[in-house]
């Protein structure tokens, strides 16, 4: 146990170097106006491991006062994660306004829908409500990123690669923090210093994800790629057109199914 | 307690694969507008559903027993199935194009109509799902394609509709390009 608690400050320790060391990154490639809330979401990871390191040592790992702290830290943090994920989205769809504003209300029904039945599944009692509703965001984050990225491939959109590697950091630290919190939540105690552990050791991943493409992709980013566009009027006549001829060779290929000729 | 843990996990583990299938390169067929114009004009296989059916037709290949070449009419209809698949293989690329167009459109477009995305959705998992059972039955002998004749209607039907509506287009776009310069006589005249 110990071992594994040792092992689980070295990887702290490796977490929040590879947490400034990524800032360091996107502040020196001048990345502020266009992934600044991904800049504050770091930024503040940083801010809570130090909060982290100055709770435990004023108040001990198991008092309450360090347990309300970083708990109330990481509803923050999970805030800033969202918004970072937003501005992710505004970068690959706002350029196409029509299919952004559908699929804003889309990703964010997927979304909101998401966290609400995790929530309503979850187990009420109080001392793993905070876990359930870490847990149902989380799963919302990751809804929303895979949603996201299925808009953009149904539409044929492009995803820069740094924008790819983001989405791929964000939804599997959203993933296994559900699997590592279902799993807090079934074996408690006995799972515990596991738990911290599993946690840290995915962010590290994400980290590492994010710094490589910050690294190798930021120079080529562009935020705004070029685009044609039509004006509304034709894609208000040739749409309602094009779904009438699916609609129809569909209801052709049905009625050819129930056809049903003899044999000839 | 278990249903938990069984639900979370799985959630995350079909979140996880459908991330990995989304991160795949899509493959885009049209680089330009025109090139979507273009391909919204262009003759469909389905307009050769006339030779198709003549094909398919159980007559045509009857004079053949009544010579007395009942194997060589089994080989000829077996060879023209055949042909229909393929040609139903052709008109699912033909879907697929229309598809791809509407969705290039849809992205160039300054605003869509979310219940007609929808529909387009729902209509390429239907079309997909007819076309495979459709295969299969044509495969196992069922020779389903009675219907096949409606196609043809529909063909010319459908070509006629969307000749009209770039018509309209034109007319719409050649309007818009005159109404500024009206504008300006009339300031002019003022």
């Amino acid at each position: 146990m110990t071992g594994l608690l040792a092992l689980r400050n070295a990887f702290w320790l490796s977490t929040t170097s590879a947490e400034i060391i990524l800032l360091v990154y996107l502040l020196k490639r001048r990345m502020r106006g266009t992934h600044l809330a991904f800049i504050v979401y770091i930024a503040a990871t940083i801010l809570q491991s130090a909060l982290a390191v100055w709770i435990y040592t004023q108040w001990g790992y198991q008092s309450s006062i360090a347990s309300n702290v970083i708990w109330s830290s990481q509803g923050i943090l999970i805030c800033l994660r969202f918004t970072a994920v937003y501005e992710m989205a505004n970068r690959i769809l706002s350029a196409y306004p029509g299919i952004w504003s559908l699929a804003k209300r889309l990703i964010g029904m997927i979304g909101l829908g998401t966290l609400g039945y995790s929530l309503l599944i979850a187990k009420k009692e109080l001392y793993v409500l905070v876990i359930s509703l870490d847990r149902g965001l989380e799963l919302a984050i990751a809804a929303f990123v895979v949603a996201l990225l299925l808009f953009a491939r149904y539409y044929l959109l492009p995803v820069q690669p740094l924008d790819r590697a983001l989405a791929i950091g964000f939804c599997m630290y959203s993933c296994f923090y559900v699997i590592n919190d279902s799993l807090f939540e079934k074996y408690l105690e006995s799972y515990l210093s596991l738990w911290g552990y599993l946690d840290i050791l995915t962010f590290l991943a994400s980290l590492l994800i994010w710094m490589q493409a910050v690294k190798v992709y930021s120079r080529a980013f562009s935020p705004a790629p070029d685009r044609a566009s039509i004006p509304a009027v034709v894609y208000g006549t040739i749409s309602p057109e094009l779904n009438y001829r699916l609609k129809h060779l569909n209801e052709q290929i049905s009625q050819l199914l129930h056809s049903g000729n003899p044999r000839s | 307690m278990n249903f938990l843990l069984y639900f979370f996990v799985a959630a995350a583990a079909v979140l996880i694969g459908l991330l990995i299938w989304a991160l795949r390169p899509a493959k885009i067929k049209f680089k330009s507008v025109d090139a979507v114009f273009e391909a919204l004009t262009a003759q469909r296989h389905y307009y050769r559903l006339p030779q198709i059916l003549q094909a398919l037709d159980g007559k045509d290949t009857e004079h053949l027993i009544d010579r007395g070449y009942p194997g060589l009419c089994r080989k000829v209809r077996a060879k023209r199935k055949l042909i229909a698949l393929r040609f139903l293989d052709l008109m699912e690329e033909d879907y697929k194009t229309l598809l791809e167009a509407s969705r290039m459109l849809a992205a160039m477009a300054p605003e869509v109509v979310g219940i007609e995305e929808w529909q387009r959705l729902w209509l390429s998992i239907h079309f997909s799902w007819n076309c495979m059972v459709l295969r299969f039955r044509l495969r196992s002998g069922l020779q389903p394609w009675g219907g096949f004749a409606r196609l043809s209607e529909l063909a010319s039907q459908m070509s006629f509709r969307m000749e009209m509506a770039t018509t309209q287009i034109g007319e719409r776009a050649a309007l818009a390009s005159k109404f500024p310069s009206l504008l300006d006589e009339r300031k002019g005249q003022s």
